[in-house]
């Protein structure tokens, strides 16, 4: 074998097993539904709140523990299956005056950037990325904290996350019944959810 | 909350109808021309008040560059008050027609393009089938509106037109859209408006007196309704079809709708029964309230 063969096959090695490293490095992960909540609160009158949630939210992330800054998360929820406990408020919410399900059925949420910080509440992902209410897409930032990593109750690999942020719903279109705040403009979303590993030989995130 | 909603959909619709049919009076128009203009003006001016909730920048930007289907409403307005003003001359009636026909069939594509239905769930079929049915529907609407030229029963309509106009706001607000039922109120208080104004200015416009004359012998200037029926069919045509198809009003409700429209404003039962006075108010009256009311109560199923 000449050398300059072997110099090719000695670094095509070494390029393999640096590349096969970086891949087990990257985990990921398919959100578990069972275990996933997504809680909205909105004001109305100003006398109270009204607490609802989204019933169907699906997703998958990724997880790079060597480089956390190439972390992707990337979820979808369906706003037909918004519920607040009273059948005629639901239809209402999911009229053209709110959510326009008919026209606009999907909440997405699209991760651009993730910046990690490790804090005394635990590791912090700062996610930038592109949030879809009401056909408007807006860039927003989410932080998003870990709440625990490792295997689950059936010995799969978990992690599980929270975020809890407020929104503007005027700065998604959604502008009816503003006046005498009626229905308030701010709206608190809380976010928690769990995924589990996907089995490797199944299809990336992305 | 009800105070601007009162504003928006009954103040501001109803001055501007008012003023423009005035204005038109004075410059000489006659009511198959302020008919139309000030409907469609008055009602576009309402919608817009009605879109003002976060500022007039949002509100004209809503509808000059329309994202939500109700909002392609005021361009489909302006295209059929054109097509109105184009009937109204008998020189034009023929190219009025071709786009008449052009717009009842481009108007349910335009509102209902975004819907989930059509967009995905729906087979190339049945879309067609829907577009076909719903343009259909339009036409005939218009169609009926057009023809009711007989002067005794214009007051008839017209009051008529307003108590439809408010039982379908009633049963789209019903069904869950506040909006869609707030901008069928804005389309009353129009109407109500130019009814009101073309009443004063039929007495002291010579210019409209002559045209009103010469059109319907002796005819009131409400008599020019049937001239802004393509307005009519569009606005409160089109909430009822959105209301269907974007919120919960249910196909027999609209269908219902649609008839106590028919049958408001149209020359069915002047054809048929060829009676006048206080029995033909009662028939007529039968014939749209009955199916108005209803569609209000199975809204509320």
């Amino acid at each position: 074998m000449s050398t300059s063969i072997r110099r090719a096959a000695i670094w095509s090695s070494v390029f393999a097993l640096m590349t096969a490293q970086h891949a087990a490095a990257v985990d990921y992960y398919t959100v578990d539904p069972m275990h996933t909540s997504v809680v909205f609160s909105v004001a109305h009158s100003g006398f109270s709140y009204t607490y609802g949630f989204f019933r169907k939210a699906t997703g998958t992330y990724k997880l790079d523990k060597d480089n956390p800054a190439n972390n992707s998360f990337s979820f979808l929820i369906d706003a037909n299956s918004l519920d607040t406990n009273n059948q005629e408020r639901d239809k209402h919410l999911r009229s053209p005056d709110f959510f326009d399900v008919q026209q606009y059925p999907t909440i997405t949420f699209e991760s651009t950037r993730c910046t990690p910080s490790n804090t005394q509440d635990g590791m912090i992902y700062q996610l930038t990325g592109n949030l879809t209410i009401h056909g408007v897409t807006k860039s927003v930032s989410i932080p998003l904290r870990m709440l625990g990593s490792g295997p689950g109750p059936y010995k799969d690999q978990r992690s599980g996350f929270l975020c809890q942020i407020e929104l503007k719903r005027t700065d998604f279109g959604m502008n009816e019944l503003l006046k005498d705040n009626l229905v308030g403009d701010a709206v608190g979303i809380t976010v928690s959810f769990e995924g589990s590993l996907q089995q490797p030989g199944t299809a990336p995130v992305r | 909350m009800f105070l601007h909603t009162f504003l928006c959909a009954g103040v501001v619709p109803f001055v501007v109808a008012a003023a423009i049919t005035i204005v038109a009076a004075q410059m000489h128009a006659g009511p198959r021309v302020f008919w139309p203009l000030g409907t469609a003006l008055g009602f576009i001016a309402g919608y817009i008040a009605l879109k003002n909730q976060t500022g007039m920048a949002g509100a004209i930007a809503a509808i000059s560059r329309p994202q939500h289907a109700a909002d392609w409403l005021p361009i489909i307005l302006l295209l059929a008050l054109g097509v109105c003003l184009l009937l109204a001359e008998p020189a034009h009636r023929w190219i009025g027609l071709s786009l008449a026909a052009m717009l009842v069939l481009a108007a349910p594509l335009r509102l209902l393009c975004g819907n989930v239905r059509l967009n995905g769930e729906w087979s190339a079929g049945q879309k067609l089938a829907c577009i076909v049915l719903l343009a259909s529907l339009f036409g005939a609407t218009w169609f009926i509106l057009a023809h009711s030229e007989m002067a005794h029963t214009a007051r008839t309509r017209v009051w008529l037109l307003l108590i439809d106009a408010v039982g379908t706001a009633a049963a789209l607000t019903i069904s869950g859209v506040l909006v869609y039922g707030q901008a069928c109120g804005a389309l009353a208080a129009a109407v109500a408006g130019t009814a009101l104004a073309s009443s004063i200015a039929g007495r002291r416009s010579r210019a409209a007196r002559a045209e009103s004359h010469q059109t319907f012998g002796a005819a009131p200037p409400s008599s020019g309704f049937p001239a802004a029926a393509g307005i009519i069919t569009f606005s409160l045509g089109s909430f009822i079809i959105l209301g269907h198809f974007f919120a919960d009003l249910s196909a027999t409700s609209a269908l219902l709708l649609f008839v106590s429209l028919a049958a408001a404003g149209g020359p069915l039962f002047d054809g048929l029964l060829r009676i006048r006075g206080w029995q033909h108010v009662v028939i007529r009256a039968i014939a749209c309230l009955i199916p108005l009311a209803a569609a209000v109560t199975l809204s509320f199923g």
